[in-house]
């Protein structure tokens, strides 16, 4: 990803941050791609989330 | 007074009468300021609230009404645990005058257990950001060599305990939390079962992966802990409602017919370990085996599979709860922490949700993995403690942690100490679980530990008489 981009989907997030930080972020942005990519692999359609949610309050 | 005592051993020269609490408080107290000036361990010493604890458990050590085991034991909490009246800082500047109002569960239930409160712990910023030197404290040192990284985030919790400042104190595991720096400090340390102890009143980081322990020298001191801070709570919501074993009962049955299989491939493949390490686990297993225990190797999907969900889950949480300071107060967080929350605004919803699919898929794998063995061994860490200048601010995405797959699939896992490695420090095993089966962890880890020895080392610079 180019720096032009990577700074666009920084600033959508709302966080106000540098130049020299988004630089930081993005030098480490591939890896944290391949990890979110490794987390996400291609699941049945009826595969539940772990998290479900439970109609009584407490 | 012996420099160090476990919980084990004071509680029982207190029961005797032998051991007067305020006496083992000061002794406690004077080693603080001989050696916290170098370890920075706390961030807030509450020496007059320790007094009085200790005053109130010595009343009641001499009129035969001591409500336990931990009574008049010196403690100290990671400081994201709330203390009524008492700062919690989440060693951060967001928090820098921060009072609480209530008591966290368990430091209500310790307290309420006589135990002596010392103070406030170093911890990783917000318990994910260290080791960091731009916040309000310096980072804790690690005590078998001060230049050397303590692991995290209950950082100041390790060096305590082992240094023999406090005799056991809570800590917070997301990703490895307790583990890691048992690991490296040399301790025993527990995340239990997800739900086994309330998280209400502990500053959150990611709700679907954060969990409450103790932390202590020895196996058996992490059980009487663990007891006093075990059990239902209604009002945390993820809370299990089911009754509280007896973490102590099996304790001296051994390995004789316990069935133990060995995650081989997280540390000989996935993550390879320090020689000393993984000398340390093949003792271990010959130990079991000679006690009478089966032992076979298992296998599971590869250590990242279960590190990649779990690390964009708590990125996703973290994010969420910290949001509104990222946006407006984002430089008054440390460099490393607010780095790394800043990726959390980069997931998709459709990232969280697949990997909490994903997530199901591997607690599934991973009890079916166990469906013939009692407890899994591995490794906690990778190997002795690094510099603590040393530390990769990206450690978690290059290479897969020995912790975060039992976060992920919310077993209980104890990291035991195995020995030392070629720099003197810690290495150390990793015990876990099936669901709320700590009794069986302990018993596992206790037969190991009593068996080897390695409890009879203390840090060189902690003792001193």
């Amino acid at each position: 990803m180019d720096k032009a981009t990577f700074s666009l989907i920084i600033d959508q997030t709302g966080l106000t941050l540098t130049e020299a930080q988004k630089a930081v972020l993005l030098s480490a942005y591939p890896m944290f791609q391949a990890m979110v990519t490794r987390a996400t692999p291609p699941l049945p359609r009826e595969a539940e989330p772990s998290v479900i949610f439970q109609p009584e309050v407490r | 007074m012996e420099p160090f005592l476990t919980i084990t051993e004071a509680s029982g020269l207190i029961a005797a009468k032998k051991l007067s609490p305020v006496e083992l408080t000061r002794h406690c107290l004077d080693r603080v300021c001989k050696l916290d000036g170098t370890l920075h361990s706390f961030l807030l010493v509450t020496e007059d609230r320790a007094l009085a604890d200790a005053r109130a458990a010595e009343g009641r050590m001499m009129t035969g009404t001591l409500k336990g085991p931990l009574d008049g034991i010196p403690i100290g909490h990671k400081d994201i645990y709330n203390t009524a009246g008492i700062r919690t800082t989440a060693h951060s500047k967001l928090l820098e005058h921060n009072i609480p109002a209530e008591d966290s569960v368990v430091v209500a239930k310790w307290a309420a257990a006589g135990a002596v409160l010392m103070g406030k712990l170093a911890t990783h910023e917000f318990a994910m950001g260290g080791p960091s030197f731009d916040l309000p404290w310096p980072p804790a040192r690690n005590p078998w060599n001060p230049e050397h990284f303590t692991a995290g985030s209950s950082s100041g919790t390790g060096a305590a305990v082992a240094a023999g400042l406090v005799l056991g104190g809570t800590g917070s595991d997301t990703g490895g939390s307790i583990r890691g720096p048992s690991a490296l400090c040399g301790l025993a340390g527990i995340k239990p079962t997800y739900g086994l102890s309330s998280r209400r009143g502990v500053l959150p980081l990611s709700q679907t992966l954060d969990h409450t322990g103790p932390m202590a020298w020895t196996v058996q001191d992490c059980a009487l802990l663990l007891q006093a801070m075990a059990g239902y709570d209604p009002l945390d919501p993820a809370s299990a409602d089911r009754p509280v074993a007896d973490f102590s009962a099996d304790l001296d049955k051994g390995a004789k017919g316990l069935r133990i299989g060995v995650l081989r491939q997280f540390y000989e493949a996935d993550n390879p370990v320090s020689a000393a390490t993984k000398q340390g686990i093949e003792d271990a297993l010959t130990l079991f085996r000679d006690q009478g225990a089966e032992v076979r190797d298992v296998t599971v999907s590869p250590m990242m599979d279960y590190n990649a969900p779990g690390w964009v889950i708590l990125t996703a949480e973290a994010y969420a709860v910290h949001e509104p300071w990222l946006k407006e107060r984002f430089n008054d967080y440390g460099e490393l922490l607010r780095d790394r929350l800043a990726f959390g605004g980069l997931l998709r919803a459709v990232d969280y949700v697949q990997a909490q699919r994903r997530r199901l898929a591997l607690c599934q794998e991973m009890r079916d993995a166990m469906a013939d063995v009692d407890v899994l061994i591995t490794a906690s860490a990778q190997g002795e403690a690094p510099k603590i200048t040393e530390v990769p601010k990206w450690a978690m995405f290059e290479k897969p942690g020995f912790t975060m797959p039992f976060n992920l699939t919310g077993l209980p896992a104890l990291s035991v100490c195995s020995g030392y490695g070629a720099g003197g420090l810690p290495v150390s095993i990793q015990i876990v679980g099936k669901p709320f089966a700590e009794a069986t962890v302990f018993r596992a880890g206790h037969a190991y530990e009593t068996a080897m020895g390695w409890r009879n080392k203390r840090p060189a610079m902690s003792t001193f008489q």
